[in-house]
């Protein structure tokens, strides 16, 4: 009954933008290329339907292999940093400048340089969702209590006894927090790598829709891109919780940051 | 040979941008086995610096610790520290906590998980064995930060300002309960505090440090009878010994 209770506020918010959009078109009925009927959309991802699994394939690997690359690099990256004076010293002015560099920007000179495939649309995706990852992952690995290492000196703790036993589940919630945000980058750098150098794939057909003024098409291929990536979203949300027990929920908003 | 803890004008400077600072000027004091000694002062007078130093956390500018005889240059055996937080590893119940000296030092956990029962039974957790930090209050959490550092048997106790986050009325139960462990165990006590009334409370003897001039101004006896109750602190000698201290820490010699 409570769970009932809580469920709807939320549909209402859903339901109340669907209304607003079918609203507009019965009230002021844009030709179905401006602005389709929910029930056009709806009509065209019915109808475009044994066509769909070769599109949506292709999006979910390039925005599965970007991610898991980005998570692996990321991390990697992370211990180096971390643990290596020099190499620290070295990349951060570097890290720092490339945060604030619009990866996006790259797409159509990682086009020229990968040509059209799945290659150029991982690297994209990678580009984007690398430094979250990397990012979150330092941070979460240095920022361990001091009198907490002053413990482990005390009782001659071993390095590779801090590193697994503290820094390592310390930085979990960090980490988390950046591959979530790192999931919703990937989906975007998937999506403008299918723009600028694919054939196939959904970032691919919201382009042609566009193109062919096939509208419906174009929504319905958005509405797919964003079920692929609520997916990711929840699965790395439910991996955290069953990894991060103790980490008190900040309350609905955790799912945010 | 010498008492159980030798501090022999014993100097801290930290390079800082205008030069030096000295964080503690040369100190010397003796420590007896099974004394629970205070240090009381402000913040800044060093008496941190002093715990370190003698913990092997920190070496010094000059002078020298010796423990048991043995001049201290790391981390001696024998030691737990209790710090200003409680410091727990928040992914691990109360039990595993307790047990993370003898775990990190590869002692067997079967050997040790009696003793970090007796222990969490001793500060008064019974009970509370498998919970996780973020379900215990600030004092309870504390009493795990003890029996941790009571895990190995140390001979000596560190303690920085362990009350120090707590509230007043905790921090009165917390005095008592730890003057209850004392007593059990009669391990050496150091304890850092700024609280003048908890330090008369536990204390055999309490060192008073003064920002300036820095380092040792007095050591005073606590002479008061043990074990001490609540109502110690309307004793005369309570209040005359508080009083004293305040003295010494707000005029200047």
């Amino acid at each position: 009954m409570e769970r009932l209770a809580r469920a709807w506020p939320p549909l209402i918010s859903f339901a109340v933008v669907l209304l607003v959009w079918q609203g507009a078109v019965w009230v002021f009925r844009p030709a179905p290329f401006l602005l389709p009927g929910i029930d056009r959309v709806v009509g065209r991802l019915v109808s475009f339907g044994p066509s769909w699994p070769k599109h949506v394939w292709a999006t979910v690997e390039s925005i599965l292999l970007g991610f898991l690359v980005a998570v692996a690099f990321g991390v990697v990256g992370a211990v180096l940093i971390v643990y290596s004076e020099t190499l620290r010293r070295a990349l951060t002015p570097l890290l720092v400048t490339l945060q604030i560099v619009p990866k996006i920007a790259f797409a159509p000179l990682v086009l020229v340089w990968f040509g059209i495939g799945l290659t150029s649309k991982v690297t994209v995706a990678f580009l984007v969702a690398f430094f979250p990852v990397l990012i979150n992952t330092a941070v979460g690995l240095v920022q361990v209590e001091p009198e907490l290492l002053d413990l482990a000196r005390s009782i001659k703790a071993s390095p590779a006894w801090v590193f697994f036993r503290i820094r390592f589940p310390n930085s979990l919630p960090y980490f988390f927090a950046g591959v979530r945000v790192a999931s919703t980058l990937a989906v975007i750098g998937a999506i403008i790598g299918e723009f600028v150098g694919s054939d196939v794939g959904l970032g691919y057909l919201i382009v042609i829709a566009n193109n062919q003024l096939d509208t419906p098409l174009g929504l319905a291929s958005i509405f797919l891109v964003s079920v692929i990536g609520l997916i990711l979203y929840g699965a790395i949300l439910a991996l955290e919780r069953l990894c991060t027990p103790w980490a008190s929920a900040e309350g609905g908003l955790r799912a945010l940051i | 040979m010498g008492a159980f803890i030798e501090i022999r004008e014993v100097e801290k400077r930290f390079s800082a941008r205008a030069g030096e600072r000295q964080a503690l000027r040369p100190t010397s004091l003796d420590i007896a086995e099974g004394e629970f000694v205070s240090i009381v002062g402000p913040s800044g007078c060093g008496k941190t610096t002093l715990m370190k130093i003698v913990a092997g956390l920190l070496p010094p500018s000059a002078g020298e610790v010796r423990l048991a005889g043995v001049p201290v240059h790391a981390p001696p055996d024998g030691v737990g520290i209790v710090f200003q937080t409680p410091t727990l590893l928040k992914w691990r119940t109360v039990l595993d906590n307790v047990l993370v000296p003898a775990e990190a030092t590869g002692r067997s956990r079967r050997e040790y998980e009696p003793i970090a029962h007796g222990l969490i039974r001793l500060v008064g957790l019974e009970g509370f064995a498998g919970h996780y930090p973020r379900e215990l209050s600030g004092g309870m959490q504390q009493r795990v930060a003890i029996s941790r550092a009571l895990l190995l048997e140390p001979r000596l106790l560190l303690m920085d300002e362990p009350f120090g986050a707590l509230d007043a009325m905790t921090r009165e139960e917390m005095n008592l309960e730890l003057q209850r462990i004392w007593e059990e165990q009669r391990k050496t006590v150091l304890f850092i505090t700024h609280s003048i009334d908890e330090a008369v409370f536990l204390s055999d003897r309490v060192v008073v440090m003064t920002l300036r001039p820095g380092g040792v101004r007095e050591i005073l006896d606590i002479q008061l009878p043990r074990p001490r109750g609540l109502h110690v602190r309307e004793h005369p000698r309570f209040v005359e010994y508080v009083g004293r201290i305040r003295d010494l820490i707000f005029t200047k010699s």
